[in-house]
C-alpha cells in the first residue's frame, strides 16, 4: 500500500515537540543497559541521547 | 477453485499471525520503556516501586475515537476502571485535548466532591469533573492520588497517544519529585513515539 513519505531528520529520530532534558534521557538510556534491554531497544534509546545532547550543545 | 480455499485460509490465518506476533513484539519494546521510566521514577522521584503504574496509551477507532492502553508495568495488582476513555475524559483526555504534559493531584481534587449525589455530580463543570460521569466516578474517586500524561507526538506533529504514570492513594503518594516524573514521562513518550514508527 502507497504511504506517504515522512522526512526523518539523520539518525531517524522524530522531531522533539516536548523540550528533553539530556540528564534525564542518559539516565533512562542507562536504566536500559541495566535491564539488559534488546539492542534494538538501546539503539533509539542512543539516538535520543544523541539527539538532545545535540540540541542542548546548539542552544 | 476448491483447491484454492484451503490457500486461501492458509494465506489469511498467516497474515494474522505475522500481525499478531508484530503486535507482541511491538508490546513488549514498550514495556521495555515503561519499565525503565518506572525504575527512574522510583529512584528521582520518590515513587512506590510496587504501587506506582506506567501505561502507554494509543488514540484507536475512527468514528469515536478513544484511548487503547498498549502496555503497562506495574508490579502490584490493581482492578482496572473499566471506563473507555475518549478525548474528553480523565487527565489522559486532558492531555490529549490540550496536547500538553499533565500532572493532577486527583485525591485532592476529589475529595471535595466523593460524597456528592449524582444530581449534584451532575451539576458540576466538566473540567471539575474531569468529563467523568457519575458512574464513571465511583470505581476510580479512592483509586488514585497522582495522574500525570505526556504526550505522544508523531513526526507529522499528530497526538497519537500518551504515556502515564499514577499511584494510588498513600502518604507516600504526596511526597513525589513533579519535575522528575514529568522528565521521565516526556522522554518515554519520545522513545514511545520513535519505537511506533521504527
Amino acid at each position: 500500500m502507497w504511504k506517504p513519505r515522512v522526512n526523518k531528520p539523520p539518525g531517524g529520530v522524530a522531531h522533539i515537540t516536548i523540550r528533553l532534558d539530556a540528564t534525564t534521557v542518559n539516565a533512562h538510556l542507562a536504566i536500559l543497559r541495566e535491564l539488559n534491554a534488546p539492542p534494538s531497544v538501546i539503539r533509539i534509546a542512543e539516538r535520543l541521547a544523541e539527539a538532545t545532547s545535540v540540541q542542548v550543545r546548539g542552544e | 477453485m476448491t483447491a484454492a480455499i484451503p490457500l486461501l485460509q492458509y494465506g489469511i490465518s498467516e497474515r494474522g499471525e505475522r500481525a499478531r506476533r508484530k503486535a507482541l513484539e511491538r508490546e513488549q519494546k514498550l514495556e521495555v520503556f515503561l519499565a525503565a521510566c518506572l525504575v527512574y521514577v522510583v529512584r528521582n522521584a520518590g515513587a512506590d516501586f510496587e504501587h506506582t503504574g506506567i501505561q502507554a496509551f494509543m488514540v484507536r477507532g475512527k468514528f469515536r475515537p478513544r484511548h487503547v492502553r498498549l502496555a503497562k508495568v506495574r508490579l502490584g495488582a490493581v482492578p482496572t476502571s473499566g471506563i473507555v476513555w475518549y478525548a474528553d475524559k480523565g487527565v489522559i483526555g486532558k492531555c490529549w485535548t490540550e496536547r500538553a504534559a499533565q500532572y493532577e493531584d486527583v485525591e485532592t481534587h476529589f475529595a471535595r466532591y466523593k460524597h456528592l449525589s449524582r444530581v449534584d455530580w451532575e451539576q458540576l463543570a466538566p473540567a471539575a469533573r474531569f468529563g467523568l460521569t457519575y458512574e464513571d466516578f465511583q470505581p476510580v474517586k479512592d483509586k488514585y492520588s497522582i495522574v500525570a500524561a505526556a504526550p505522544i507526538i508523531d513526526q507529522r506533529d499528530r497526538y497519537v497517544g500518551c504515556v502515564t504514570a499514577d499511584m494510588p492513594q498513600s502518604a507516600a503518594a504526596r511526597g513525589i519529585s513533579r519535575a522528575a516524573i514529568q522528565a521521565s514521562l516526556a522522554t518515554t513518550a519520545q522513545l514511545v513515539s520513535v519505537a511506533l514508527e521504527s
